[in-house]
């Protein structure tokens, strides 16, 4: 754990070049070297094609490009946590996205709306059931499927299918969408609340649908 | 499968809540939240945000990853068990390693 305060970092690092600068410097890549490897140990799943050499240089080069991020948005820093856990964000969110880019799928908005057209679909009757229940089911179905096809846009019918049915990452739908990550989550919240209101407006709760499902 | 994905799907449409906060004001927050998970400090964020970190985690896997990155490198280091370079590096080297446990996600009622 980091004996410094966060008054002694924010000093040392808002010095120009001196000794005790670069050994602070020094001292938060270390922390921040492991904190990516740590991070790449909790995914060696999305890592078992590669020797501990290759992670060795990936790491490096995360910790470089988040510590500079650092460097450069000290001000930023609100001083409600540590320094460290902070400083430990950048290298994550840098080392997170480069994982995401690594097993991005190349997808298309045209796709993603194919795959939100089949959703439906996929939700084949698996286990037989009495056909009252079946009609039930359909019913609800086929309510959804016609929200989903006339309260929400183009965009935001891709988006919810996408992120949230077929696992798609938020940054692989943003790319799609050519839209940032923040804009996808206010298309994500938009839809959310659309289809929300539309089924309240029909009085129907998640448990009233679910229930329809239950074996 | 695919039943379990639909009921996700609608918790996920049922759960919304006005106003969430977006993926940016998520990663400024994030620190301070997973510090007063962990004990770490008394209570640096107002009661909205933590309630606001939760909604925006349980809807955002992007930013659910890293929230579980930092969240299991802080409790390391917490209990002084942040691994050296080397140590790390030979996790990688050893088959027989188990990756390291994502922490789960604190469940929340809205």
């Amino acid at each position: 754990m980091s004996l410094r305060t966060n008054e002694e970092w924010l000093q040392v690092l808002g010095e120009r070049q001196t000794v005790a600068k670069d050994e602070a410097v020094a001292e938060l890549r270390n922390y921040l070297v492991r904190s990516v490897l740590v991070y790449l140990s909790m995914r060696r799943d999305e890592l078992s094609q590669w020797d501990s050499h290759t992670i060795h240089e990936l790491a490096k080069d995360i910790t470089h490009d988040a510590l500079i991020n650092i460097l450069n948005s000290m001000e930023s820093f609100r001083g409600d946590s540590r320094f460290t856990t902070w400083a430990y964000r950048f290298a994550i969110n840098r080392a997170a996205s480069e994982l995401r880019l690594r097993r991005y799928r190349d997808i298309s908005l045209d796709q993603l709306l194919e795959e939100a057209d089949a959703f439906v679909y996929s939700l084949a009757l698996t286990s037989p059931v009495e056909v009252e229940r079946q009609i039930e089911q359909r019913d609800y179905l086929e309510l959804l499927r016609d929200m989903v096809a006339t309260q929400l846009t183009e965009r935001q019918r891709a988006a919810i299918i996408g992120v949230y049915l077929w696992g798609y990452s938020m940054d692989e739908v943003a790319t799609a969408l050519e839209i940032n990550r923040n804009a996808l989550y206010k298309l994500l919240y938009d839809a959310r609340k659309r289809l929300k209101d539309a089924l309240l407006a029909h009085h129907l709760t998640q448990y009233d649908i679910l229930a329809a499902f239950d074996e | 499968v695919a039943e379990e994905r639909f009921a996700r799907w609608l918790s996920h449409v049922y759960d919304v809540d006005a106003p969430e906060i977006d993926c940016s004001s998520l990663q400024l927050l994030l620190p301070a939240y997973i510090e007063s998970e962990l004990g770490l400090v008394s209570q640096s964020l107002a009661a909205g945000e933590v309630v606001a970190v939760r909604i925006h985690l349980e809807h955002c896997p992007d930013c659910r990853e890293e929230y579980q990155g930092v969240r299991q490198v802080v409790t390391l280091e917490l209990g002084g068990e942040l691994p050296e370079v080397d140590e790390l590096l030979a996790r990688f080297a050893d088959p027989k390693e188990q990756p390291e446990p994502a922490a789960e996600l604190a469940h929340y009622s809205s």
